[in-house]
């Protein structure tokens, strides 16, 4: 399922593009997650409106804030109608099923961007 | 054609409140039992607008939901600029029955939410005669924090996309996506520091556990309720909560989160319907606006 979950986080970019109204609201945005499924990762860069998505291993290859949750977890997140102790990133933390790591800052202040992009696999469904 | 008004009220209310002079917002609607609502912490008496509607509510009750001082269309008190904002349980409590006695209600219900859920608690506690019934959404005596509140009020984060986007997650899917925007709309418009001023009454002042073990349900009867996507007053929390009082009543209300009143009433009536007409007698025939809300 960590592949799955992978090439999930790898479409990012392409689930972004075809959300002009979550764009919008991330123009000023500038924010690097690292996203961890199980024992692999990417990176996750949101910077003046545009998302790509990075490898997570390399040399000074930094990012501001890491969301670490098991394959499963991602993949319940992304139900169409997620479960009470998926359906957000902050109430998985509560619910033992993430844990966030970093500096909070860029996250609070790009919060609900954030949490939009994370969920848009959840809307492709 | 002729305007087409809610068939709600909306006045200011000169009090004093604590010894200071306020000028409170109040909407109010219908005729009966005084049923007086207070809107969770940073928001403010809106998210009752569709109990406000409701026919089958209004008919038998007296609806009013008001702003609290620093919140919505209430103003602050005079010399707010010199001071930091903070909701004691002591001055929660004394405002609803300043409030209670400016209005002039006779035993009214009590509905609350989150703050407002727990701080019934306290008024069952010490002041169970003055109260026909109190009812606790998302109540509970005390849950673990689970962010920062120092988050809601610094100058390099917007404080109202803060607030909107930390509760953003405690509205539970697939209600009307009009209501549950219009409930963060509430937390975005919040005053500057006043969402945190309130949760020095949740996080720091409102530990309840204790207080809980005055209570006689048999003085005023007492429900609490929490929506299962509530990660905030966990279901667990609030029935933690009711079984550590004999005779409280608890409701777990499925496809609702923190905001049931404001973000899918009519999921939350289908709960709170047999809650009033405990309190008032059953009727006949009930049909309001709430009916007509998806859920």
């Amino acid at each position: 399922m960590t592949n799955q979950i992978i090439d999930t986080f790898m479409r990012f970019p392409v689930l972004f593009s075809g959300h002009p109204e979550i764009a919008w609201r991330a123009d000023r945005a500038g924010i690097v997650l690292l996203l961890e499924a199980g024992s692999q990762a990417v990176r996750l860069q949101l910077e003046k409106g545009q998302v790509t998505v990075l490898p997570a291993e390399g040399p000074m290859r930094g990012w501001d804030i890491a969301l670490r949750a098991a394959p499963e977890a991602w993949a319940d997140h992304w139900q169409a109608v997620p479960a009470p102790d998926a359906f957000d990133i902050l109430g998985m933390v509560r619910h033992g099923r993430m844990r966030i790591e970093g500096n909070f800052a860029p996250l609070m202040r790009h919060l609900q961007v954030v949490k939009d992009i994370l969920a848009l696999p959840r809307a492709a469904t | 054609m002729s305007p087409r008004f809610d068939p709600v009220t909306g006045r200011y209310l000169r009090l004093d409140i604590g010894g200071r002079p306020h000028r409170l917002y109040v909407e109010e609607a219908g005729q009966g039992i005084p049923l007086l609502c207070l809107h969770t912490a940073g928001s403010d008496g809106r998210q009752y607008r569709d109990l406000l509607l409701d026919e089958s509510v209004t008919s038998r009750f007296r609806v009013i939901a008001f702003d609290m001082p620093w919140h919505g269309k209430s103003s602050p008190p005079e010399g707010w600029q010199d001071e930091e904002y903070r909701l004691s349980t002591e001055a929660y409590v004394g405002m609803i029955l300043d409030v209670c006695a400016a209005l002039e209600l006779d035993r009214p219900v009590v509905l609350g939410c989150s703050i407002g859920g727990r701080i019934v608690l306290q008024l069952a506690a010490d002041h169970p005669e003055r109260f026909r019934g109190l009812i606790g959404a998302q109540g509970a005596a005390w849950q673990d924090p689970w962010y920062d509140t120092d988050w809601l009020h610094r100058p390099d984060v917007h404080g109202g996309e803060v607030c909107a986007a930390l509760i953003s997650g405690l509205i539970a899917p697939g209600g009307p996506a009009a209501d549950r925007h219009e409930t963060l709309w509430h937390y975005m418009q919040g005053g500057p520091g006043v969402f945190k001023g309130d949760l020095w009454f949740y996080r720091v002042d409102g530990d309840l556990r204790d207080t809980i073990a005055r209570i006689d349900t048999a003085r005023c009867p007492l429900w609490l309720m929490a929506g299962e996507y509530d990660f905030s007053c966990r279901p667990e929390d609030m029935i933690a909560t009711a079984e550590a009082i004999p005779g409280c009543r608890a409701v777990v209300m499925e496809r609702l989160g923190h905001f049931p009143m404001s973000e899918n009433y009519g999921q939350f009536a289908r709960s709170l319907t047999p809650i009033l007409e405990e309190i008032s007698g059953p009727v006949p025939s009930a049909q309001g606006a709430g009916a007509n809300h998806e859920t």
